[in-house]
């Protein structure tokens, strides 16, 4: 039996995502009258905006959690690749298809990564939480850069990836360096 | 204030606007007058509009004549609904 809070929450992600279809719809056809790319970005957008909605429907009336957790990934992922389809600069070609979901997979876990960091950071002392955490840090920062690159929000997007590459190999050095040093690694006894 | 520049898509719907209100065809320099282009414009426009399929040329007595296809008012349609979602989204094309 489904929770009715559940359901009002599953009700309401339906509802969008028949919207969503409808528009897609719309601009499918109107992508067959003009065969213009720029509209299909929108129909392509709005598809899986419409997809997005339709798991995340599913996520939240599922009763088992090992299902509601990979229909709430695939719905982000979703999301994002329709989001993206609107993000991409208008090149006037097919690129924001293909080559957008590698990139945008990549940036992904260069997020995770990041939130990863911090998340570690958060749970450890002295040293290792600053280390970790610029480590984290840095990791959004290549995340960030991939998406500017991928959008063209920003033109520095460069100057921001070796920013980021630079501070994560040079305190993921550091960090081992420290750590693997003489009275930090498990090769000495730390006094309390 | 400063009129937004108007959209591709914007200006073939008025031209589809204008053609169906005109019973469906009427001349280019009207067109063009109407619709407050140049008429080079307005020829490069019904020239991938022709090729679409979405308008016809018929040179009566000199004069060329724009005709809206039903491929044409199929496309007036669409465009009439997602007029919010093109001009928001900036799905011109």
């Amino acid at each position: 039996m489904v929770n009715p809070d559940k359901a009002i929450l599953a009700f309401i992600e339906l509802v969008s995502m028949i919207a969503f279809t409808i528009i897609s719809l719309r601009l499918y056809r109107l992508y067959r009258l003009l065969k213009s790319i720029n509209i299909l970005r929108g129909a392509v957008c709005f598809s899986l905006l419409s997809m997005s909605q339709a798991l995340m429907a599913f996520s939240v009336v599922s009763d088992n959690p090992r299902t509601a957790m990979a229909l709430y990934a695939s719905s982000s992922v979703l999301a994002a690749g329709g989001l993206y389809s609107l993000a991409a600069p208008h090149q006037g070609n097919y690129g924001f298809i293909t080559v957008g979901g590698l990139k945008l997979g990549i940036s992904v876990l260069d997020y995770v990564a990041g939130m990863l960091g911090l998340a570690a950071s958060y749970n450890s002392r002295g040293v290792a939480r600053i280390f970790l955490a610029v480590i984290g840090f840095s990791y959004m920062v290549r995340g960030a850069s991939l998406i500017a690159n991928m959008t063209g929000v920003m033109q520095g997007y460069v100057a921001l990836l070796v920013l980021g590459e630079i501070v994560r190999a040079t305190s993921a050095a550091v960090f081992s360096l420290f750590y693997a040093s003489p009275g930090h690694g498990s090769g000495a006894e730390e006094e309390d | 204030m400063v009129p937004r520049k108007r959209t591709r898509l914007e200006i073939v719907e008025a031209i589809l606007e204008y053609l169906v209100n005109s019973g469906g065809e009427a001349p280019a320099t009207r067109v063009a007058t109407a619709n407050g282009l140049a008429y080079d414009r307005l020829m490069s426009l019904v020239e991938d509009l022709q090729g679409k399929g979405i308008l016809l040329v018929n040179s009566v007595e000199g004069r060329k004549i724009l005709v809206v296809t039903s491929r044409g008012l199929e496309l007036l349609s669409e465009l009439r609904r997602l007029r919010r979602v093109i001009r928001d989204f900036g799905l011109d094309f």
